[in-house]
């Protein structure tokens, strides 16, 4: 068995992320000295609860599944003609124009995209919502499926309507 | 005494993955993870071995 002493800090911001595998030690007493004596260095100071001791037994993997890397699809999703929805924690997005300039935010659950305009739905309350890229507003809102395929018929000439989830 | 440390870095996160008594079984287990495990497979070069003496401190890292 052996003791490995290492450093894992990450606050608020990303860009302060520290990682760093500081040594080995052949038993736990030896790594809580060397915690202790490293504690004190620049680096470490003021972030000691950040310090770590991981038993680890040799030839044998600690880490044994794989991991799920961050895709830009998990966080965004590119709409027609430069939009973009940008998706965050509870349902809530915010709607990029072509410019990448803020143009609409809420909680919505589905989308569909169409040249002309955005619709979104909240399943939650029932509201479904068409925003016009031209316009960059809500041009019509109901919470009848009907009326809102109505709605598009009328103003684009758009004869379908397929949600697709956001999340 | 001397282990081999087997690491992988991605986006700025260090995985310990383990040590090993000799640099072959370190690099038998860095070929099956990055064959076989999703995230390792999709990033196989992120790998590192490297061989560490037991119980002494390096400080390279501090400055």
């Amino acid at each position: 068995m052996i003791y490995e002493l290492g450093f894992s800090y990450y606050d608020d911001n990303p860009e302060n992320d520290d990682n760093v595998i500081i040594a080995v030690y052949s038993s736990y007493k030896q790594a809580e000295a060397g915690l202790k004596k490293f504690a004190q260095q620049p680096r470490f100071k003021e972030k000691e609860k950040f310090l770590y001791i991981c038993e680890r037994k040799i030839n044998e993997a600690f880490w044994t599944e794989g991991f799920w890397p961050a895709m830009p699809s998990y966080f965004k999703i590119e709409l027609l003609e430069g939009y973009i929805i940008d998706k965050y924690e509870d349902n809530y997005i915010e709607i990029l124009d072509e410019k990448g300039e803020k143009m609409y935010e809420g909680n919505f659950h589905d989308y569909t995209d169409y040249k002309q305009c955005i619709c979104l739905r909240n399943i939650t309350t029932g509201w479904m919502y068409c925003l016009d890229k031209q316009q960059k507003n809500i041009q019509y809102k109901t919470k009848n499926f009907k009326n809102l395929l109505y709605f598009l018929l009328e103003k684009y000439e758009i004869k379908k309507l397929g949600w697709r989830s956001i999340f | 005494m001397y282990v081999y440390q087997l690491t992988y870095e991605h986006d700025g996160n260090l995985l310990s993955i383990g040590y090993f008594g000799s640099w072959r079984k370190a690099r038998d287990i860095m070929k099956t993870y990055r064959s076989t495990l999703p995230g390792f497979k999709d990033y196989p070069n992120n790998f590192c071995i490297k061989k560490v003496k037991v119980n002494k401190d390096n400080y390279f890292f501090l400055n």
